[in-house]
């Protein structure tokens, strides 16, 4: 601590005083050091969210759109493979007050699903699928045969019921040609609408 | 010597510090709500007028091939072009018959002999208004079937919207 005069304004004129005042040299060298906020440089995040949203409108897409996939029965995929067992052949006739499921070379009816209040019933319908699949894990081809006068609208709801179960958590078990226990989520994907060609 | 900028006061000129952080919100958000829509399918389709496709629980992405569109009056686009009417119910339509058959040997000549015979090669789109009846879906399957598209898919709009 240095004892030294205080700058030439703070002096006081008049009658002595004796400023006692110390003086010291840090008052004099101090520092105050400004706490400068450090702001994070945010152009490059900016340049990387601008480029993916160009990216993002280029391939946007607000109406989400999906495919339910057929074949016309010439080119069908269904198994060729001789077999020593009958082919399922499952048929699908979806008249205007009913559905009927038939299966086999013959054309065996295995059951009738009714309308009910003018809509077809097609819980019942995937009922009674399941128990088919359930027999014939292995199968995957169903054929469909509608009259001209059924909907479009219809028609792909009925897909829908044929081709997968509505709830994933649910699952169909059988057992395959190989002896193997199979379980799956899925019906009959390969859809074929007969008298195509 | 007296300096020459004594008593000249000079200005710093400051840099103008733009805040952005209410730009960069913004922008977030329009991601997410990008992210949200995004489609990884490359099917992209210019939906023609009055045609409302029928809702469908598939959740199985469609791809590029050539598309038909058929609206609720019965009019056909392939392609977004315009090519005719179902006039009849007879089951081959000639138009559609005719530009399909043009769209199979542009497609063919870009494959090799060998892919080209592949039925997988000939797929088609067919989007139908969900307000037509099983008859007009059957004449589009024939006609396209007759012209060398085997393979169909039909484009349906998703339960989830």
């Amino acid at each position: 601590m240095n004892y030294l005069r205080p700058p030439l304004k703070l002096r006081k004129k008049g009658p002595h005083k004796r400023i006692k005042k110390i003086w010291s040299n840090e008052m004099f060298h101090k520092k105050i050091k400004k706490k400068i906020a450090v702001k994070p440089n945010l152009i490059p995040i900016l340049d990387a969210v601008f480029i993916f949203i160009f990216f993002l409108l280029m391939s946007a897409q607000f109406i989400k759109i999906y495919e339910i996939g057929s074949d016309a029965p010439a080119v069908s995929l269904v198994d060729t493979k001789k077999n020593d067992k009958n082919p399922l052949n499952l048929i699908l006739q979806i008249k205007e007050e009913e559905i009927v499921i038939t299966s086999g070379l013959e054309n065996n009816v295995v059951t009738q699903v009714k309308k009910i209040d003018g809509k077809y019933d097609l819980e019942t319908l995937r009922e009674h699928l399941v128990k088919i699949k359930q027999n014939h894990i292995d199968e995957e081809s169903i054929i469909l045969r509608p009259v001209s006068s059924v909907g479009y609208k219809e028609l792909v709801l009925i897909m829908d019921a044929v081709r997968k179960l509505e709830n994933d958590s649910i699952m169909v078990e059988g057992k395959s040609a190989s002896g193997e226990v199979v379980k799956t989520t899925k019906l009959f994907e390969q859809i074929i609408f007969e008298t195509m060609i | 010597m007296r300096s020459k900028t004594f008593g000249k006061v000079r200005k710093k000129v400051g840099v103008l510090d733009l805040d952005i952080t209410s730009l960069l919100d913004i922008l977030v958000i329009l991601l997410v709500f990008l992210l949200q829509s995004f489609n990884s399918s490359d099917l992209d389709v210019n939906f023609v007028e009055d045609l409302i496709l029928p809702n469908s629980n598939s959740k199985d992405y469609g791809h590029h091939s050539v598309i038909v569109q058929v609206n609720k009056d019965k009019r056909i686009w392939v392609d977004n072009q315009e090519i005719g009417k179902i006039q009849n119910l007879e089951m081959e339509i000639p138009e559609l018959l005719g530009a399909l058959k043009a769209k199979k040997g542009e497609s063919d000549a870009k494959l090799s002999p060998e892919d080209a015979q592949k039925a997988s090669n000939h797929k088609i789109n067919v989007l139908i208004d969900e307000s037509l009846k099983y008859e007009n879906v059957r004449q589009i399957m024939h006609t396209a079937a007759m012209a060398g598209f085997p393979a169909f898919k039909f484009i349906v709009k998703s339960n989830d919207e």
